[in-house]
C-alpha cells in the first residue's frame, strides 16, 4: 500500500483562532480514513484546505504525488478529489439527473458550440453521460425521481443525492462530511454499508468526517482524531478508543452537552 | 435578452448597453465613412451582414477583454463594474474624432424605407437567439452554467471552471448586444453617445426584473409589457410614469420570479 494523501504541516489561522494547527497524517490508498473530533476541532477546515476551497496559511498537501495545496477546488477535483458537504450544497433548482450530470461535464470540458450546434463530439459525450448519471441515482435509490428538483427533496435523499454527484467525478478519494448527520442507527447502518459497497465498485479511499464513534470502528482501519486544531491521536480504531487524550477531548464535550 | 447570459450563471452585468453602443457606432462608422465607399459599392446591401459580423467580432474581443478581469468581481460589484465600463466608454467616444464626437454619426444609410420593414433584421435575430438559448439550456455548457448560478463553490468543487465559463456566458451577451446595435444603427438613421448611458442600462435592468431574471421569455415580456404601458396609459397625462413606476415597484415586491415566474409557477 502506498499513501494516496499526505498531509504535512498543515494549518489554518483565522484571525487569531487557530482553527487546524500542524497536523500531519497520511492516507493509504483503498482504506476508509476517519477524523473524528469535537465540533469545532477543525474537521471542515481540514477538508476546504484539501479541496483547495480555504487556502492553509501553512503546510503542504500531497495527492497522487502532487502537490495540491496552491491548487485551484476545480482542478482538484478534476484530479480525483470529490466531497460532500455537512451542509448539503446541491444545486437546488436543477433536476436530480441534472445535479450528478455536471461533474461529468465538468471533466468532460464540454464545448459550448459543440452542445449548441449538435456536433458527433458532443452528443456522444452527452449519451454517455446520461448513462453514467442514471446509473448513479439508481445506486443511490432515486431511480424513481430523476427529474425532481434536487430542492424537493426530503433530507436524507439529499445525503445521498450528494454523494452520487460526488461520485460523477469518478474520484479516486472520497472525502464525506458528516454523512450520517440526523440518521437514525438502521439509517447509519445501511449507509455503513453503502460506503463499503462502493469503496470497493469504485476502488476509491474515502476520508470520513463522523461523530458517531461506534460507525467510526467500525468501518474504519485507521483514524486521527481532532480537537482545537490539533492533532491528538492517530491510529487503530482499538487503540485511539484506550487513548486517554482522546477520552478527555470526548469526555469535556459529553459534560457540556 | 441578452442580459439573460450573465444571468443564466447567475451574474447580473449592466454592460449590454455599452456594447450595444460599441455596435451601433461599427455600423454607423462602416456605413458612413468615405474611405469605404467603394466597398459599400461593391458588397450593395451585404453591407448590412457585413457590419453585423464586425460588431459581434469587436464585442466579443471588447467581451473577453473586459469579462476576465471584472468576472472575478460578484454581485453587486460586478454590476458597478460594468456600469463604470458603460460610463468610460460614453467618455471615449465623446472624443473620438471618427465617432463623431458629441454630434455623433448621423446620415447612416437605411436599408428600407418603412420602420416596419427592420422586422427583417429583428425578426430573424430573435429567431436565432431564441434558438440558440433553447439549445444551449439543453446543453452540457448550460448545466454548467446554472449549477455556478444555483451554487458557485459548489460548482467549483465539482470541477467546474467557473471564471472561464463566466466568461462565456457574459462574452455571448455581449455579442447578442452588439449585434442589435449594428442593427440599430441604420434603424435610427443617426448614432451618438445618448445610445449608451446609464439610464438605458437601468431601462433594459427593469425589463429583467419585471419579466423574470431566470428565465429567458422574461426580458422579452418585460420589455414588451414596459414599452407598451407608457403608451397604454397616456390618457393619464402627466400622472401616467408615476403608475409606471408604481408597477415596477409592486412587480418587485410580489413577483420576485418576474412575469416568467408566474407562468412557470402555474406549469409545476
Ligand atoms: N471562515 C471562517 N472564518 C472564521 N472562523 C472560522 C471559519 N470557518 C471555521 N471557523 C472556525 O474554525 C473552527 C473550526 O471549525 P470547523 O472546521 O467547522 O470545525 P468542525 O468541522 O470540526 O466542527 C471553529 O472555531 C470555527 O468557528
Ligand atoms: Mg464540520
Amino acid at each position: 500500500m502506498s499513501a494516496i494523501l499526505a498531509v504535512h504541516d498543515l494549518t489554518k489561522a483565522f484571525g487569531g483562532l487557530m482553527a487546524v494547527s500542524d497536523v500531519s497524517f497520511e492516507v493509504q490508498e483503498g482504506e476508509i480514513f476517519g477524523l473524528i473530533g469535537p465540533n469545532g476541532a477543525g474537521k471542515t477546515t481540514l477538508f476546504n484546505m484539501l479541496t483547495g476551497l480555504t487556502r492553509p496559511t501553512a503546510g503542504t498537501v500531497r495527492f497522487l504525488g502532487q502537490d495540491i495545496s496552491r491548487k485551484a477546488p476545480a482542478a482538484i477535483a478534476r484530479l480525483g478529489m470529490a466531497r460532500t458537504f455537512q451542509n448539503i450544497r446541491l444545486f437546488g433548482g436543477m433536476s436530480v439527473l441534472d445535479n450528478v450530470r455536471v461533474p461529468r461535464h465538468a471533466l468532460d470540458k464540454v464545448s459550448l458550440w459543440g452542445g449548441v450546434f449538435g456536433t458527433a463530439r458532443s452528443r456522444r459525450l452527452e449519451r454517455e453521460t446520461l448513462a453514467s448519471a442514471r446509473e448513479l441515482v439508481a445506486l443511490v435509490g432515486l431511480g424513481d425521481r430523476m427529474d425532481a428538483p434536487a430542492a424537493s427533496l426530503p433530507y436524507g435523499a439529499r445525503r445521498r443525492l450528494e454523494i452520487a454527484r460526488a461520485l460523477a467525478l469518478a474520484p479516486k478519494i472520497l472525502l464525506l462530511d458528516e454523512p450520517a448527520a440526523g440518521m437514525n442507527q438502521a439509517e447509519k447502518e445501511d449507509l455503513s454499508s453503502f460506503i463499503r459497497d462502493i469503496r470497493d465498485r469504485f476502488g476509491l479511499t474515502v476520508l470520513l468526517i463522523e461523530h458517531n464513534v461506534p460507525m467510526v470502528m467500525g468501518l474504519c482501519r485507521s483514524v486521527a482524531v481532532l480537537n482545537f486544531g490539533q492533532l491528538i491521536a492517530q491510529g487503530a480504531p482499538e487503540a485511539i478508543q484506550a487513548d486517554p487524550a482522546v477520552i478527555e477531548a470526548y469526555l469535556g464535550v459529553a459534560a457540556d452537552a | 435578452m441578452s442580459l439573460y447570459f450573465p444571468l443564466m450563471t447567475g451574474q447580473l452585468s449592466l454592460a449590454s448597453i455599452g456594447f450595444y453602443s460599441l455596435g451601433g457606432y461599427v455600423a454607423a462608422i462602416m456605413g458612413t465613412h468615405p474611405e469605404l465607399a467603394p466597398l459599400r459599392e461593391a458588397l450593395g446591401f451585404f453591407m448590412y451582414p457585413l457590419e453585423w459580423l464586425v460588431a459581434l467580432a469587436a464585442s466579443m474581443l471588447l467581451g473577453l477583454a473586459l469579462g476576465y478581469p471584472a468576472l472575478r468581481l460578484r454581485g453587486i460589484y460586478l454590476a458597478l463594474a460594468t456600469i463604470a465600463f458603460v460610463q468610460i466608454l460614453g467618455v471615449v467616444v465623446l472624443n473620438l474624432p471618427i465617432a463623431g464626437g458629441a454630434i455623433g454619426i448621423f446620415g447612416i444609410p437605411q436599408p428600407f424605407e418603412d420602420r416596419l420593414a427592420y422586422v427583417w433584421f429583428f425578426g430573424p435575430l430573435l429567431a436565432l437567439t431564441v434558438f440558440f438559448l433553447w439549445r444551449l439550456e439543453r446543453s452540457g455548457t448550460g448545466r454548467l452554467f446554472f449549477s455556478i448560478r444555483e451554487d458557485e463553490l459548489a460548482a467549483r468543487a465539482m470541477g467546474v471552471n467557473v471564471t472561464g465559463r463566466k466568461v462565456q456566458a457574459f462574452v455571448l451577451g455581449c455579442a447578442l448586444a452588439g449585434v442589435v446595435g449594428a442593427m440599430s444603427a441604420p434603424l435610427l438613421n443617426t448614432w451618438n453617445a445618448r445610445q449608451g448611458t446609464f439610464d438605458a442600462a437601468v431601462a433594459c435592468l427593469a425589463y429583467v426584473l419585471i419579466g423574470g431574471a431566470r428565465s429567458k421569455w422574461g426580458a422579452l415580456l418585460g420589455a414588451a409589457l414596459l414599452v407598451s404601458l407608457p403608451e397604454v396609459l397616456r390618457p393619464l397625462k402627466d400622472s401616467r410614469m408615476i403608475l409606471n413606476g408604481l408597477v415596477l415597484v409592486l412587480a418587485c415586491v410580489y413577483m420576485p420570479q418576474g412575469i416568467a415566474g408566474l407562468f412557470a409557477r402555474r406549469k409545476s
